[in-house]
């Protein structure tokens, strides 16, 4: 466990007055408080750092007793403690958990051995949760339920037709609990659309590749195009190139927290080239290309 | 309105320990609704994350009403940004 130095987070002087101090730490906070820099963890682990070392230098005693050992409180810890318990050992004090420094604990290791844990007072609202939810195109196409398994609660959540990937909804109050009663963080989920074999999505639009027989792109005529929910007619005209595409309005992907309206459907010919001709097919192609 | 969608202004005062004072200009700002019923007054329970919010700003970081105001419509437009910038970023991923 590394030794913190107080004095260095606030970027005050080992001899600064309470006021020096003060002003320092409302600079700080004032530009790393959780309510200002939202979503920014390194923001909300220095807000932790600056608040731990206020908490320290602004009480007069805890400021002594940190001065007092500064860099060696570790062994003044070993021998207050060996003192106490009327022991000459001088045994190290073995971790039992696994403490990692501002990791995500409300004080660091360094101040809880130093000064006990739970002498603030001061309300922190929870931590937020981030979590994943991963979506087939076609489940994200229709309004419908799930349940979410967060810490060991079940969430059960409307997802409307039309999400992104990348977008994300905060459902309140279901992040971590707050500290020293304070309110509980928010838990934000993040969609994520698996790709589709069929459709390609962009925005609200559905892009979708047909093959076409050789004939058909030639004389023209109907096929039947997959939608997301159906099949359709879409007529051909004569004479289409490969490429060529047709939209289809209104047979796209449903738009977000708009009922009945949907993006459109764009079709791409790929016209298939007729294989393995038989010996009359090859001599009409020959023919045809003659009357070029 | 229904009662568990509201809150009494004293109640929210005396538990959270800000002034009256403090509300009163939170609604002038046009922060929060004040509604009245039967000579009461009451905040809405919708407006509540918003109000811890503003009273941790003005309490915890010594902002003013009017700097809170500043910062509130700062931070709605980072949260539009963000949110953008997500969608962009997914959207660049499916010609990646």
């Amino acid at each position: 466990m590394a030794y913190t130095d107080y004095y260095q987070i606030l970027g005050v002087s080992k001899t600064a007055s309470e006021e020096e101090i003060k002003k320092a730490y409302r600079k700080l906070a004032r530009k790393l408080h959780p309510d200002l820099n939202p979503n920014d963890k390194d923001a909300h682990k220095k807000f932790q750092q600056i608040n731990e070392a206020n908490e320290v230098l602004s009480d007069p005693e805890k400021r002594k007793k940190y001065d007092q050992y500064g860099e060696n409180w570790d062994n003044a810890e070993q021998f207050e403690r060996s003192k106490r318990e009327g022991s000459s050992s001088r045994q190290r004090r073995q971790h039992e958990d696994s403490f990692s420094d501002f990791g995500g604990g409300k004080y660091s290791d360094f101040f809880e051995q130093m000064f006990g844990s739970g002498s603030h007072s001061t309300k922190f609202r929870g931590q937020d949760y981030q979590a994943e939810l991963h979506l087939s195109l076609r489940d994200a196409s229709k309004t419908h339920t799930q349940t979410l398994a967060v810490n060991e609660k079940n969430i059960r959540i409307t997802i409307p037709a039309g999400v992104e990937e990348g977008q994300v909804i905060r459902l309140k109050d279901h992040g971590a609990p707050g500290a020293n009663g304070g309110p509980h963080g928010d838990l934000y989920i993040t969609f994520r659309i698996e790709p589709d074999t069929v459709f390609k999505r962009i925005g609200n639009d559905l892009y979708f590749t047909l093959n076409l027989d050789l004939y058909t792109a030639v004389l023209g005529g109907e096929v039947m195009v997959e939608t997301l929910d159906s099949k359709i007619k879409l007529k051909v005209k004569p004479e289409t190139q490969n490429g060529t595409k047709a939209k289809l309005k209104g047979k796209g992907f449903p738009i977000y927290k708009k009922d009945g309206h949907f993006g459109d459907l764009i079709v791409t010919f790929n016209i298939l080239i007729p294989q393995n001709l038989s010996s009359p097919q090859k001599d009409l192609f020959t023919e045809l290309s003659k009357m070029k | 309105m229904f009662e568990d969608q509201i809150i009494p202004v004293e109640i929210f005062c005396a538990f959270y320990q800000v002034e009256r004072s403090f509300l009163d200009n939170l609604e002038t700002h046009g922060l929060i609704s004040i509604s009245s019923r039967e000579n009461k007054q009451y905040i809405l329970l919708d407006d509540l994350a918003s109000l811890e919010k503003y009273s941790r700003i003005y309490y915890e970081l010594n902002v003013n009403v009017a700097g809170i105001e500043v910062l509130n419509h700062l931070l709605d437009k980072i949260k539009i940004l963000q949110q953008e910038a997500e969608l962009l970023k997914a959207r660049l991923r499916i010609y990646e």
